[in-house]
């Protein structure tokens, strides 16, 4: 028995306003035994994160009063674009090189999706500073705005164009961490 | 998917010949691309379409004089996109660009074909209002000339006569002028917007002279926003006046629910982006 294991860290920006999310960096660390070819499980990796990002901030299976499936075509369940995903950087680690294959190879695709909903969840948690704020994914404009209805008035009047409270201490925390493109 | 015919005249009067306006399975069309997805989904079950892509002469090309830019209907919008006349003297259609649709689209998509189609979520019928533009139109007997808002009725509804064809459009490039449109997405940025706001603004520092504010895609055609115009026009710039003009807009816009936002959060979006609009206007 062996596991692959990535880590996942966001940055980003959320407007308080209209409730929009702009991802501003990302990085996924993934341990994957030992990369034979890096270049395509770096790709793996960067496809896995788009797909992710989907599954965090855009796919929904929506269905009507009656069940009837709402999102049928590419034009209602929408995936991410080239004009919705940003360069990522991607660290791949050897650390733990697998016992059960002469090679030492371990997986290096799904890890580098399951984590994008969470690590973005927890980031606009942080941004809005409201710790467990998101409980369902995907983090629609509709459903990250309700967080904002309450007091949108009073934001009104300071908030800039992209305005993430916490956008600075955020970018301190990931400045730390060694990344590898 | 039923056979048809397919016609590709190279002068109008051979398109007239083809076309016959009382028999609704015979349609000009432009680059299709509206037109083909009706017929996969079984919407529409044409035996002869007319293309009007060969028509050529005044229903194709770009031209610019010193005060108005003249569009064939059957110009593509790459060839908008990469013209360098466009993007000097009319930026806010090269700027469109970006987020139209897709390039394969963008290849084959005509200014006439997109505005006959007159479907509320597109983008470039709301620029051409806030340019305030005016369309020629022609059918066998003559031709006449109107403004682009008066060919909208209701949605996916024209003025236009089955007889009539699109011809050109006609955009006035107009000195110390600038104009913006903004193509407001909520769930992704390919999706179709949850609303299109297109401003036009004569700005002198933070005085607003003239303007015209268009919204598109939430309302069932393109429409002037007049009462908000009226609360910006004259007015000095501050935020006290531009939340009195997102009121003036939210009010005045009928918008309604749909998979891309409520009403209430459209109008929401509404203020927000006007403001943002009016203030970027502004800055250039």
């Amino acid at each position: 028995m062996n596991y692959a294991y990535s880590v996942h860290m966001a940055v980003l920006k959320v407007d308080s306003e209209i409730g929009a999310v702009a991802v501003e960096r990302y990085l996924v660390a993934f341990d994957v035994g030992r990369a034979v070819n890096p270049r395509p499980i770096k790709g793996q990796i960067v496809r896995g994160f788009a797909q992710g990002l989907g599954g965090a901030l855009m796919e929904e299976f929506l269905y009507d009063a009656h069940g009837e499936l709402l999102s049928v075509t590419f034009a209602d369940f929408l995936m991410p674009t080239a004009s919705d995903v940003p360069t990522i950087d991607v660290l791949i680690t050897e650390d733990a090189p697998s016992p059960c294959n002469p090679l030492g190879i371990k997986g290096a695709g799904e890890a580098s999706i399951t984590g994008v909903g969470a690590a973005i969840a927890s980031a606009i948690d942080d941004a809005i500073s409201e710790p467990g704020a998101v409980m369902q994914l995907p983090v629609t404009r509709k459903r990250l705005k309700k967080f904002f209805a309450a007091d949108s008035q009073e934001r009104l009047a300071s908030v800039t164009l992209l305005n993430g409270p916490d956008e600075r201490r955020l970018s301190q925390k990931v400045d730390s961490v060694p990344i590898a493109t | 998917m039923t056979s048809f015919d397919l016609v590709e005249p190279r002068s109008l009067e051979e398109a007239f010949r083809y076309l016959d306006p009382s028999d609704p399975a015979i349609r000009p069309f432009g680059g299709g691309t509206a037109l083909m997805l009706m017929i996969k989904a079984q919407m529409y079950k044409p035996q002869r379409l007319v293309s009007l892509g060969r028509l050529g002469g005044r229903f194709s090309g770009i031209s610019f004089d010193a005060n108005a830019c003249r569009i064939g209907a059957m110009t593509r919008f790459a060839t908008l996109e990469h013209s360098p006349e466009i993007a000097a003297r009319l930026p806010v259609i090269t700027e469109a660009m970006k987020t139209l649709a897709n390039v394969r689209v963008r290849n084959v998509a005509t200014v006439g074909g997109n505005l006959g189609h007159a479907d509320p979520h597109l983008d470039l019928p709301p620029i051409w209002l806030v340019l305030d533009a005016k369309v020629t139109v022609v059918n066998r007997g003559g031709e006449r000339v109107l403004p682009v808002a008066d060919i909208f009725s209701g949605y996916y509804e024209t003025t236009l006569g089955n007889d009539e064809l699109i011809a050109e459009v006609e955009v006035p490039v107009r000195q110390g002028w600038r104009s913006k449109y903004v193509k407001v997405t909520t769930r992704a940025t390919h999706d179709w917007p949850a609303l299109g706001l297109a401003i036009s603004v004569q700005i002198d520092g933070h005085l607003i002279k003239d303007l015209r504010i268009v919204l598109s895609a939430a309302v069932d055609f393109p429409r002037r926003l007049l009462g908000a115009e009226a609360v910006l026009r004259g007015a000095a710039i501050d935020e006290p006046l531009l939340q009195r003009a997102g009121e003036a807009a939210a009010e005045e816009a009928d918008m309604e629910s749909d998979s891309r936002g409520t009403g209430d959060y459209k109008r929401h979006l509404l203020r927000a982006h006007l403001r943002r609009a009016v203030l970027a206007l502004a800055a250039e």
